[in-house]
């Protein structure tokens, strides 16, 4: 008994000393944080280093350490794609290390949340009046933020620290967009994160060996996608001749490739004859497309069950051998196409990407948009907002520069993602295309002296993967490598000017956020209904019908206004 | 006069930090409606957003698919209460049948169980074994040689599975109520019935039933305010495209709308539009109850 009650007083005991010394940790990292703020004041002082002196004459080290160290508060989402070395996670990494040992720098993430809830997350944080330092914001956030006078005017801050590799893509790279776009009333309000234009273009991925066991070719038409469908479904009980996705638009198994063959561009808007920007949902090509998705539905090309079916239960049938074709994205090698391989690859499943295939004798071209994807931006208020460029300035130092690193920071051999960890995150927009090329070429000459870091890891891949049959290197191999989607697919569609690019990259207009959820479901359940073949097809008239009088009309005329004064 | 207050103090002691907590948790956050009438930017706070008076209800009035929301709701709610209700006095009858306790005691246990799992994980189970093409229910359903229809993917079916779902998961939870009702039924009345030759029917007609009454009416009164609630985590769970005409609910609409577009003043007028309705419908059948039952709940 009184054992118990002893063990017990000294269980009480620790916990206080414990729950004591967390409280005296916390303050001493409060003090620290205080004099950090007093003390960069000085130390932030232009101190002229010859390795930037030359950009302007204010400019300071882009890469000046703080010392003390401070710390920047932000929050981020993952996903089912962020993967770690044993012992590491978001709060301790190459990256969180390099910005402390570099930069001085102690990135502290106050919340993390799967990608799908971070919009809504992120509303709530903006809601509640309790921002963290630096967040990376949608447009339409970003617009709030700029209204109600809630972030920090980044220009002198820019001006000062942004390296010369960073304003290189602002300012000169895809026509100097990604700084005008984040440029409001002549002042620099946020770093434009994005991707490059044709990373936003849809590919077709194919299983070869199910194409070769169908004695098929390759596809050459959009007729040889729904034939090389229709014998998937036939030559494999329980698959599906294509993949769908209850979402329709956007990711893994969508239709706007399909659309593209019928010259139609779902959810961008694009210059219709007369120059006016025009909403690509509801346009004729459109029904079009509907109809020959609802005659695949009739025939059983596309599962039954789509309807509920997300991107993860799409990525399991992918898995499980139910499906061999579907329209996507470039990157699909890694996620889901890495795991599939992973299980499947020594019953023979080989996957090849193709270019989105006409449904006539004019060539198709695959829709995208310009890609703001959105805004780092600072909180109004905070000290220090260089920060953001500094960390970014060291992102890319690290990542895509001529002294990156790609085994530290980019993919390890086991395709960890180390390149997903930074807390600002940018890339040059067409680095990914150089990379392609330049790492096939190198493959093909066996010469890989002239690649950088981060293309001489996937030169290992792809020479691991062709080389070797090391299934674990097909993620990059079948992106970068010959035959993979940078070459075969995107390279072309950059080459052969092919690309539809949506014309609209603003934030929300006024309706638009009123209107555009009540929009956004009346298309989708239309489009759905008409694919499971509940409406005819005609009933497409009455939905532009519909969708013009609540409210389309109206953004319709909004955007052109928007248009005209850009 | 002074030895009724030095009695009485402890009890205010005790009640004091209860009606605080309403207080602050409950009513001083109703200020909060305020917003349903203005067009709220979060920065600027609820004293500087614009005033707009009753656009937001206006224009939630306006939607096009307003009426079809209510109605879906109402639809869901009113089935899953009625259906509830019966469910869960049919079990809590029937298990007031058996004997054993032990067997009783685990049967009730079992049956309660599925209260404690959240739709999140409830709503994976339930997509995999109603898939037609696979799921087990549709197998057995080929057993019998029905043609499965699509539980989830059909907006006629829809409703139904929610429904059936809810009853599923909340029919076990829901009759503890009535297992402790019918224990406190004085035994003497069955004895007495016995004796005037009243078999088990007649038992459960004219001494289990009037029994339970009061709480049944207590149940039904209080479920009365949900009628707009049709339970928003199991509806968001397994909501998709195809069955939006039948499943989509106020609080999904409100979720896209107040969330997603982040409209904050609009979402909470729609929450001051629910709690009005259901507030009264609650003083209306609390007045029929206390009219035709004759009973008082509070």
């Amino acid at each position: 008994m009184t054992n118990v009650s002893a063990k017990k007083k000294m269980t009480t005991l620790a916990s206080l000393a414990f729950s004591i010394s967390l409280v005296f940790v916390s303050a001493c990292s409060g003090n620290n944080g205080n004099g950090g703020a007093s003390e960069a004041g000085p130390s932030a002082v232009p101190s002229a280093s010859p390795s930037a002196s030359s950009e302007a004459v204010q400019a300071a080290d882009p890469f000046e350490k703080y010392d003390p160290p401070i710390e920047v508060k932000t929050v981020r989402s993952t996903s089912a794609r962020f993967k770690f070395l044993d012992g590491e996670s978001l709060d301790n990494n190459a990256w969180s290390r390099a910005y402390e040992n570099e930069l001085g720098i102690k990135v502290k993430n106050v919340w993390t949340i799967d990608e799908a809830q971070y919009q809504n997350k992120m509303n709530v944080t903006i809601a509640s009046g309790d921002l963290p330092d630096l967040m990376f914001v949608s447009p339409t956030q970003f617009q709030q933020l700029l209204e109600s006078d809630q972030i920090e005017d980044l220009s002198a801050a820019y001006d000062k620290y942004a390296s010369p590799f960073l304003k290189r893509i602002m300012e000169q790279d895809a026509n100097g967009l990604m700084k005008k776009a984040a440029t409001v009333d002549g002042k620099l309000m946020g770093i434009t994160g994005f991707g490059s234009i044709e990373q936003g273009t849809a590919v077709i991925w194919l299983r070869t060996d199910w194409l070769k066991q169908a004695n098929l070719p390759e596809p050459t038409t959009f007729g040889d996608v729904l034939k090389i469908a229709e014998a998937f479904a036939q030559n494999h009980p329980g698959a599906y001749g294509i993949g769908l996705n209850k979402d329709l638009f956007g990711g893994l198994a969508t239709i706007e490739g399909i659309a593209n063959a019928y010259h139609a561009y779902p959810k961008i808007w694009v210059k219709d004859d007369s120059g006016k920007l025009v909403y690509g949902s509801v346009q004729p090509e459109m029904k079009q497309t509907l109809a020959t998705l609802q005659d695949m539905y009739k025939r059983g090309l596309i599962d039954k069950e789509f309807g509920v079916k997300d991107g993860n239960k799409i990525a399991e049938d992918i898995m499980n051998n139910k499906i061999g074709l579907l329209y996507g994205q470039f990157w699909h090698p890694l996620w889901p196409l890495q795991e599939a391989m992973n299980m499947n690859a020594a019953s023979g499943m080989q996957w090849k990407p193709y270019p989105v295939l006409s449904a006539d004798d004019r060539p198709a071209s695959p829709s995208t948009t310009i890609p703001v994807s959105g805004y780092y931006v600072v909180r109004k208020g905070f000290e220090h907002p260089e920060a953001v460029v500094k960390l970014a300035n060291l992102q890319l130092k690290n990542a895509w520069s001529e002294e990156a690193q790609a085994e530290i920071y980019n993919t390890d051999k086991d395709q960890t993602p180390f390149y997903l960890y930074p807390t600002v995150s940018m890339e040059p927009p067409s680095k990914n295309l150089e990379a392609g090329i330049a790492v096939t070429e190198a493959y093909r000459s066996k010469d890989f002296s002239k690649l950088n870091e981060e293309q001489k890891g996937y030169y290992d891949n792809v020479a691991a993967y062709l080389d070797n049959q090391d299934i674990k290197s097909f993620g990059n191999a079948l992106i970068f490598g010959p035959g993979g989607s940078e070459m075969e697919v995107l390279k072309k569609y950059v080459e052969g000017n092919l690309m539809k690019i949506g014309e609209f990259y603003g934030a929300p207009v006024p309706t638009q956020q009123m209107k555009q959820a009540t929009l956004d479901k009346l298309e989708l359940e239309t489009f759905t209904k008409i694919i499971v073949g509940e409406s005819s097809v005609d009933e497409f008239d009455s939905f532009v019908e519909k969708w013009n009088k609540l409210g389309g009309e109206q953004i319709t005329n909004e955007i052109n206004e928007w248009k005209a004064a850009h | 006069m002074k030895s009724s207050w030095r009695r009485e103090l402890p009890f205010h002691i005790m009640v004091w930090p209860g009606l605080l907590a309403v207080l602050i948790f409950s009513y001083v956050p109703m200020a909060g409606i305020v917003i349903a009438f203005e067009k709220f930017i979060p920065s600027k706070g609820i004293f500087q957003s614009p005033w707009i008076g009753f656009d937001n209800f206006r224009f939630l009035f306006e939607q096009p698919d307003f009426a079809q929301i209510i109605r879906n709701t109402v639809v869901i709610a009113v089935a899953k209460i009625v259906a509830g209700l019966v469910a869960s006095i049919g079990f809590a009858l029937l298990l007031n049948e058996l004997g054993k306790a032990f067997f009783k005691r685990t049967i009730q246990t079992l049956v309660y169980l599925p209260h404690f799992l959240s739709w999140i994980i409830l709503g994976g189970i339930l997509i995999d074994i109603l898939s037609p093409s696979e799921g087990i229910v549709s197998w057995a359903l080929g057993l019998i040689g029905i043609d499965a229809p699509f539980f989830l993917g059909s907006s006629s079916w829809f409703p139904f599975t929610l429904v059936v779902s809810d009853v599923w998961k909340e029919f076990g939870f829901g009759a503890i109520v009535y297992l402790a009702a019918l224990t406190s039924i004085d035994p003497t009345h069955y004895e007495a019935a016995v004796i005037d030759g009243a078999d088990r029917w007649r038992q459960t007609w004219h001494v289990t039933l009037p029994g339970i009454a009061p709480i049944v009416v207590l149940m039904v009164t209080l479920s009365l305010g949900n009628v707009l609630n049709a339970g928003f985590d199991q509806v968001f769970i397994l909501l998709s495209p195809t069955v939006m005409d039948t499943g989509d609910i106020i609080d999904t609409w409100v979720y896209r709308m107040g969330l997603v577009n982040a409209q904050y003043g609009l979402a909470t007028a729609v929450g001051l539009f629910k709690s009005v309705i259901s507030s009264i419908l609650i003083v209306a059948s609390f007045v029929l109850a206390s009219k035709f039952a004759n009973y008082r709940v509070f």
